[in-house]
């Protein structure tokens, strides 16, 4: 299959005649990319599927506001953290969770009971692990961690220094490994 | 202390069967949708547009080629009496007109005041008394 480039698919979004076929390439080339950002975020499957989905609308409505200031993979992955920790604010507020401690606990019931996640038990744990921390380092965690985001870019998604998120992921790491080392 | 870049870097997550197809059929069923919403809204526009320049452009024509009614001597009583016997109010009765109100018509033989019979002259009095007369 023919590798399907940024600069095609923004050619043909720009065209109102080719605008819908650039944006199912931008779907076919992103679609699992976005899922899996926000699903590392918000853990649940089907809330992961609701948000892909805003994220892929609100990117047809947007797209033509694109000013390539940051590469198109990274103006994507903004939408994805933006709209993820929304939700988890939204979400937080209704569970009427006050405590980490039963924050905490929220989570280890969630990861044990959820039906979409692979039965290995160290990977259950590390997930379990990463769920426990707050929502922002949880994003500059998972973009650093499963995508391999450099710093650089990631500045253009949370705005601050790189300096300021590379504390931010080391001390991300420090919580994670101390979760494993415990259980 | 276990390490972090002990473990496998895996993808720890499971989907349906099928999901990503699914997904992407969803969302450009979506974007369909959107883009025959915005194409109504423009068709919608468009002819809310030219409806108003029509108007616009009856509406002058009205206004520029109407007759005047102001000074007009001739009556509606007189003209626009009809067969079946209803006619609207003088045009100069404003009172009346800005009523639009209808009343019965009566029969009027044409009358010579100047050498008319005072007897008669009566008679007609007589019978104009009992009519309705609206201001």
């Amino acid at each position: 299959m023919e590798q399907i480039t940024d600069q095609k698919i923004l050619e043909l979004f720009g065209q109102e005649k080719t605008k819908e076929q650039g944006f199912n390439l931008l779907v076919k080339k992103y679609k699992q990319e976005i899922y899996y950002s926000i699903r590392h975020l918000v853990f649940s499957h089907e809330d992961a599927n609701d948000i892909s989905q805003n994220v892929l609308i609100k990117i047809w409505r947007h797209l033509d506001q694109y000013r390539g200031e940051a590469g198109l993979k990274t103006w994507i992955k903004k939408i994805c953290v933006n709209e993820s920790l929304t939700f988890l604010e939204r979400k937080k507020k209704m569970l009427n969770i006050i405590d980490e401690e039963g924050y905490n606990d929220y989570v280890t019931k969630t990861v044990a009971e959820d039906r979409f996640i692979s039965s290995d038990k160290i990977q259950q744990l590390l997930e379990e692990a990463i769920q426990r921390l707050p929502e922002k380092q949880r994003a500059v965690f998972t973009l650093r961690y499963y995508d391999e985001m450099p710093y650089e870019e990631m500045t253009k998604i949370f705005g601050g220094s790189e300096g300021g998120l590379k504390a931010s992921y080391h001390f991300a790491v420090q919580k994670v490994e101390e979760f494993l080392s415990k259980h | 202390m276990k390490k972090l870049n002990d473990i496998p870097k895996e993808n720890p997550f499971l989907v349906p069967d099928n999901y990503f197809e699914q997904m992407e059929q969803e969302v450009m069923a979506q974007v369909h949708q959107i883009q025959k919403a915005t194409h109504r809204r423009r068709i919608y526009t468009i002819i809310t547009a030219v409806a108003a320049v029509v108007a616009l452009l009856i509406a002058i024509n009205v206004w520029i080629f109407s007759p005047d009614n102001k000074g007009q001597d001739a009556t509606l009583a007189q003209e626009g009496t009809t067969n079946s016997g209803v006619l609207l109010a003088s045009s100069e009765d404003n009172d009346v007109l800005s009523n639009g109100i209808a009343v019965p018509t009566v029969e009027f033989e044409e009358v010579d005041f100047d050498n008319v019979d005072y007897q008669i002259l009566d008679y007609y009095v007589d019978e104009m008394s009992d009519l309705e007369y609206l201001y």
